[in-house]
């Protein structure tokens, strides 16, 4: 899918898909793309699709619209193009090419010992050996002064684009190119600045001291030569020394020193990014000793333009990288906020309509008691609906209280508090409190209680919740079934020392691909009943737990889930002994050993 | 005696569904109810409604087909609809067609019903 992407300017981040034969772009909040910047015309420029291409106009814009640096007026866009409107750049990405191949399905990895072509391992290198290629030659080994150059040259490109690739932090990046320059060029000083995108200044982000020299002065850079190299893009080796026939090292010493400097460009993709400056200061005893006022030399100029450009080409990768993070965080963002307020809204809806029945009840009531005589028909009605009113509002408030707890619970990084319970009693409760809504819903809910369940060390109200939220969606599952039953049961595994939780319903299944899926955040097939945040906050907490949650699942036969957690006994003085079992429910309790199966095949379960 | 008017209501909430369904008791209306657009469409057709109201949020199909075919339905027959959703989609779009933001007010709902079906 063709799209813009907001790599620079107020909307950075933002993605926004080319789904339609025409796109407008401008300030404007009718527009498709609408950017937030006030050097953009309200309709700036738009996209007109022809196959698979897209074609940009400028809609006669204040500020022009510029593709790759070149202001146009009417672009056919390829895939990478950067597009400007104000100080917004965006990324274009457009159709993937379809006539490329797909070759994954001609090759075929094989085992060894089938299709052996006879092939052997002759030579293996690890990647330091590799990098050996730039070790001085032999001594043997004739080398001219050009191919040593050129040899450190390459060895010295080899490692920036090493030292850049491993870091996404720019200013660790900055840091460590300026590490390297000061490794390989005898400077005293040196920065780094970058354009800031929003005022296209360029700001200091890096400064390096040699250690040694002794200097608090302020690095001062001309601006002229900063503008000089920025709009020309080029590097420039400046000094201060007398470009004079006449000058000699002897009348150097009148001077105090000669500061000598290199600005160069860093030159990315597409733009300048920003510039490294170096600068060495020579004494007059060193001018002396080498005789002459020059330390940096063309090849010094041309070593410091290579380097700034890999730095660039890294800086833009860094700031790729944030802009997709931040895109990725703000799409994030965006459908929690999004999925929040539709289901606030539908509870909002709901208290709504229930305090609107209420508002109604109230005034049927007064009229019942106005007319003098009380009209018990139209009272008993003004109750009804009071009621009816009432029951809704009710519901809601535990929606939203549901909602809440779901999203706390998910988002706290709390570990459970475990007690000493009884999960029988805890999943009883859960199947007690759905009773009502599967009674309303004509659905079958079977409870079957494991006879034997120890006393097992967990926090009850997290796992209460756990369990509330599974089957609240197993009963939700059978809605559009024929038939439809949900089976609650519990488990006690003595062997593996597992507690299970088993709920099975006869919904429609789940596809194999979407069971990995169920447990994302907002993923809900439930359309606006679905908070998306039941299953994921019931994994979290068997997870918490040290348990999981299991999915069986067949499409139009229904799913089981199973919540599983290791059964941990209370140790405790005074607690219930470990392996003692629990009372059946409503008889006395029956002295047995436990039995060591994860199924119980009595008694019959109880059917709400 | 003029009959009760028939409205098909379409919301996969069944507090919606309750609240609609008694208010327009109240003015004489019987209510024929589903939870989703898609199953709406022969329902309207079998029992021959004066009105519907459609949540287009119940719609659980991409891109709101269910709803879309329902309003097309409703065009044809010239039965009125008033489709309540969070955003109205273009592709509603029907002569009969009438739509509401949610949250809506009750108050206003009703309002917009009966002018329909005293204009029917």
């Amino acid at each position: 899918m063709p799209s813009l992407f907001v790599i620079q300017g107020r909307d950075q981040g933002s993605r926004f898909r080319l789904d339609d034969s025409l796109v407008t772009i401008g300030r404007g909040t009718s527009n498709a793309v609408q950017l937030h910047d006030t050097e953009v015309s309200r309709d700036h420029a738009e996209l007109n699709r022809r196959g698979d291409k897209f074609v940009l106009r400028d809609l006669g814009s204040s500020n022009g619209t510029f593709v790759n640096g070149r202001q146009i007026r009417e672009h056919e866009l390829a895939s990478g193009d950067q597009v400007q409107f104000g100080r917004t750049l965006l990324l274009y990405t457009g159709v993937t090419d379809d006539q490329l191949e797909d070759l994954a399905d001609k090759v075929n990895i094989v085992a060894r010992n089938v299709e052996d072509d006879g092939s052997r391992i002759v030579h293996s290198m690890t990647q330091s050996e590799g990098s050996e290629i730039f070790a001085p030659p032999e001594e043997n080994e004739s080398a001219s002064p050009w191919l040593a150059r050129a040899r450190s040259n390459l060895q010295i490109m080899y490692r920036t684009a090493l030292a850049v690739s491993h870091t996404l932090d720019i200013d660790q990046l900055l840091s460590r190119i300026m590490d390297m320059i000061f490794e390989w060029v005898d400077a005293d000083r040196g920065c780094i600045m970058l354009k800031d995108p929003e005022t296209d200044q360029l700001v200091p982000k890096v400064r390096r001291q040699r250690r040694g020299v002794q200097t608090d002065e302020r690095i001062t850079i001309s601006k002229t030569i900063l503008d000089y190299v920025v709009d020309h893009n080029e590097g420039v080796l400046t000094s201060n020394a007398r470009d004079d026939d006449r000058f000699d090292a002897a009348k150097s010493i009148l001077q105090l020193a000669v500061r000598e400097a290199i600005c160069v460009p860093m030159q990315g993709r597409y733009d300048v990014v920003g510039v490294i400056y170096i600068d060495t200061a020579l004494t007059p005893h060193r001018i002396l000793q080498q005789g002459s006022a020059n330390k940096f030399t063309h090849e010094h100029l041309k070593l410091m333009i290579a380097i700034a450009h890999q730095a660039a080409l890294a800086v833009e990768d860094t700031s790729y990288y944030k802009a997709m993070v931040q895109a990725e965080r703000l799409a994030a963002v965006g459908q929690t906020i999004a999925s929040l307020s539709h289901h606030i809204k539908n509870i909002l809806q709901g208290v709504r309509g229930g305090s609107y029945l209420i508002e109604l009840g109230i005034k049927d009531h007064a009229k019942a008691l106005s007319e003098g005589e009380l009209n018990v028909e139209l009272a008993e009605k003004s109750v009804t609906t009071m009621r009816k009113g009432w029951h809704i509002v009710e519901r809601n408030q535990e929606r939203i209280s549901a909602l809440v707890m779901d999203m706390l619970t998910f988002s706290k990084e709390r570990e459970p508090v475990p007690e000493p319970s009884d999960l029988n009693e805890i999943v009883a409760d859960v199947v007690e409190l759905m009773k009502t809504r599967a009674q309303e819903e004509n659905v079958v809910l079977a409870w079957d209680a494991a006879t034997t369940m120890p006393t097992l060390m967990f926090d009850p109200e997290a796992m209460h919740r756990a369990v509330l939220n599974v089957v609240t969606n197993a009963v939700d599952a059978c809605l559009d079934r024929d038939t439809r039953r949900v089976e609650v049961a519990t488990l006690y595994d003595l062997k593996e020392r597992m507690a299970r939780i088993r709920v099975t319903d006869t919904g429609s299944g789940i596809e194999k691909e979407d069971l990995e899926r169920i447990f994302g955040v907002f993923i809900s097939r439930k359309g606006g009943r679905g908070t998306g945040l039941g299953l994921p906050v019931s994994q979290k907490i068997l997870q918490e737990h040290g348990g999981r949650i299991r999915v069986e699942s067949q499409p139009d036969q229904g799913s089981t889930f199973t919540l599983e957690f290791p059964a941990a006994p209370p140790h405790a003085a005074g607690e219930h002994a470990a392996e003692a079992p629990l009372p059946i429910r409503g008889g006395t309790t029956i002295d047995r050993p436990p039995i060591e199966s994860d199924h119980t095949p009595e008694p019959t379960p109880q059917n709400y | 005696m003029k009959p009760a008017p028939r409205v098909l209501i379409v919301d996969e909430s069944a507090d919606s569904r309750e609240v609609l369904s008694t208010l327009l008791a109240r003015h004489g209306a019987t209510t024929i109810e589903a939870r989703r657009p898609g199953q709406a469409v022969e329902l309207a057709d079998f029992h021959q409604v004066d009105l519907i109201v459609c949540d287009a949020d119940s719609d659980p199909t991409d891109q709101g087909t269910g709803t879309v075919d329902l309003t097309a339905a409703a065009d044809r027959s010239g039965t009125p609809i008033v489709v309540l959703g969070t955003v109205r989609r273009t592709k509603y779009s029907a002569l009969t067609e009438q739509f509401l933001a949610k949250p809506y007010h009750y108050r206003q709902l009703i309002h917009k019903i009966e002018g329909l079906l005293d204009a029917a």
